[in-house]
């Protein structure tokens, strides 16, 4: 049968998960670390895996449609799509953050809950719009997909979602964190058919990873 | 005009496409009438009550809903006519004779489909057997499927077969609480032992041979056959595997999986349940065991938009032929040929006929009589 395709994701988790890859022996080719290389799919010292680098909030799509068989994702990521098509198997402990609640200061006084309606800008709609529906409150998204902390100070809304890690960029932009929607870890994701149709080679990998966590 | 868009999940079927849509519909249905299934129609629509009698939460909350101006009761729009099989086989069909082999064709609404297809309007295609022994008729249903994905140019498929009662037999043996049992099912989904440890050791090692059991069936019935397992999970995994081997035995040369733990989503299952995959990972047919009241059934069905994608079938059913307006006479005698005709609505030139025979894609023109090919 097929390759085994990994999609794994661009930017932070990556740097976290290279030295992941490294000790469970899955070794990517040179233009993988390569920043400036315009690949999008790379061989690795594995003859039955290939990886591709998407960016993290479409790892999920890919291996729910099967493009992808195996996948690194995030919690806020698996929580904002809800696939059905996705087995989250094992907890890689890299990419450790959480999705945060921030408000202005002055807004952090009125409680959230007298409110039956609040605007929201943020990337996780889904997340969001069911994380205050499940309190009463009917909340509206503004989607912004970065630089989320500038909309309170430039005035589109006084409430935001977004990750948050050392929390520095809230403060530094007079927010104050006040409550917590999700803590989140990266995950191994795998799609539900290849699991069952391709599960020897699947679970190959997925032991040189258990192997490396468990130390 | 202002282009007039349709709701989300809703389409057309145009010209090719419907041509292929109509074919496969077409090859199923005479299929499985020639194996003796007598082909039902059951409404788009019925009242609430009928149409949730076998209560699928699922379905239930799925399903579109209308209220009726006659009689002021609430309807529903089917979302699965497995359930529509079931109420004829206990209502108006209850007294023909057993086996009752039906076969069915139709469409079904869903308020909302899965992240992968977001059609609201399917065409669901199946074939259900009421009245059966347990456990004898898989059979004669996989050779179905074998003849059908035959006829459509569906090669190399695989079946995954997984044991939808499981569950229940894992609860019964550990006495699990409401929350416990829909944390174990949750875990399930995702194929992840995390935190089972903290219910019960041993249950987390009867989850984790059951989860790496999981792929081709001769590789790992070893695992399900050494392990001991309790009391009531034991009674399902022998039962699972005297059905599987008596398959394997049958059908040697085909891509035969399990994956005991599969959570049965749409409920109704009992015995084994099954589901047929493509080369391409995608879904083509499910089915399985099941009961209406005491009687037991088996059957599957999938739905007409992924046979279409995966199927190699051509739709093409001859050469197309531009007519002239006044070419009546030869027109039969071109039809017995295999030609399709494409009439000129109007007298035209020599030059005219050839434009329009490139125009509407013909192979060949007629010509004072004579065929000629269209360069």
């Amino acid at each position: 049968m097929k390759k085994i395709i990994m999609a794994v994701p661009k930017g932070r988790i990556l740097d976290e998960l290279v030295p992941l890859l490294k000790k469970s022996k899955i070794i990517p080719e040179a233009d993988f670390f390569d920043k400036k290389s315009r690949k999008l799919m790379f061989s690795t010292n594995n003859n039955d895996l290939s990886i591709i680098r998407v960016r993290a909030f479409d790892v999920a799509t890919f291996v729910a449609f099967g493009a992808a068989h195996i996948g690194v994702a995030g919690d806020d990521v698996l929580t904002e799509f809800g696939y059905e098509e996705i087995y989250d198997v094992l907890d890689l402990k890299i990419g450790k953050c959480r999705l945060s609640i921030a408000k202005t200061i002055e807004k952090k006084k009125n409680n959230i809950g007298s409110q039956g309606h609040i605007m929201v800008a943020t990337k996780y709609k889904n997340t969001v719009t069911n994380y205050f529906a499940n309190k009463g409150i009917r909340a509206e998204c503004i989607k912004l997909n970065g630089a989320v902390e500038l909309a309170p100070r430039l005035g589109i809304c006084s409430t935001i979602v977004d990750l948050v890690s050392t929390g520095r960029t809230i403060k530094e932009n007079n927010l104050e964190e006040c409550d917590v929607l999700l803590n989140i870890t990266s995950k191994l994701i795998i799609n539900k058919i290849a699991y069952k149709l391709m599960n020897e080679k699947i679970t190959r990998i997925l032991n040189k990873f258990k192997k490396t966590l468990n130390g | 005009m202002k282009s007039q868009l349709l709701p989300e999940g809703f389409r057309d079927s145009l010209p090719e496409l419907a041509a292929k849509e109509y074919k496969i519909n077409s090859i199923f249905i005479e299929l499985m009438s020639k194996n003796g299934y007598s082909i039902v129609r059951p409404p788009l629509i019925e009242f609430e009550s009928s149409l949730f009698f076998l209560t699928n939460e699922n379905e239930n909350e799925n399903s579109f809903r209308i209220l009726d101006p006659l009689s002021q009761k609430m309807m529903g729009i089917r979302s699965d006519i497995t359930l529509q099989i079931a109420r004829l086989s206990c209502g108006a069909l209850a007294n023909s004779p057993r086996p009752l082999r039906l076969c069915y064709s139709g469409d079904i609404f869903k308020v909302k489909n899965n992240s992968l297809n977001l059609s609201r309007q399917i065409t669901q295609v199946g074939s259900e057997i009421m009245g059966i022994e347990q456990n004898l008729c898989e059979k004669e249903l996989i050779n179905l499927i074998i003849e059908i994905l035959a006829k459509l140019k569906i090669k190399n498929f695989f079946l995954s077969f997984t044991m939808p009662t499981l569950i229940d037999a894992i609860c019964k043996d550990f006495k699990l609480s409401k929350k416990d049992l829909e944390f174990i099912k949750e875990r399930f989904r995702n194929k992840n032992i995390y935190g089972i440890k903290k219910i019960s050791r041993t249950l987390e090692n009867v989850v984790a041979v059951l989860q790496s059991s999981v792929g081709s069936f001769s590789e790992n019935i070893k695992n399900l056959k050494t392990f001991k397992f309790p009391k009531f999970t034991q009674i399902e995994i022998n039962n699972f595997i005297i059905i599987m081997k008596k398959i394997i035995k049958v059908f040697p040369k085909l891509g035969i999986f399990i994956d005991p733990l599969e959570i049965d989503e749409s409920q109704y299952h009992s015995g084994i349940a099954f589901k047929v995959f493509s080369k391409n990972l995608k879904e083509l047919f499910s089915g399985g065991n099941y009961k209406v009241f005491n009687e037991n059934c088996i059957g599957f069905s999938g739905f007409l938009e992924n046979l279409v994608k995966e199927s190699n079938i051509k739709t093409n059913i001859g050469s197309k032929i531009f007519v002239p307006i006044d070419s009546e006479i030869d027109i039969k005698s071109k039809k017995k040929n295999g030609y399709i005709i494409v009439r000129a609505i109007k007298k035209l030139t020599s030059k005219e006929i050839r434009i329009n025979a490139k125009l509407h894609c013909c192979d060949y023109y007629l010509y004072n009589n004579k065929i000629i090919k269209v360069e």
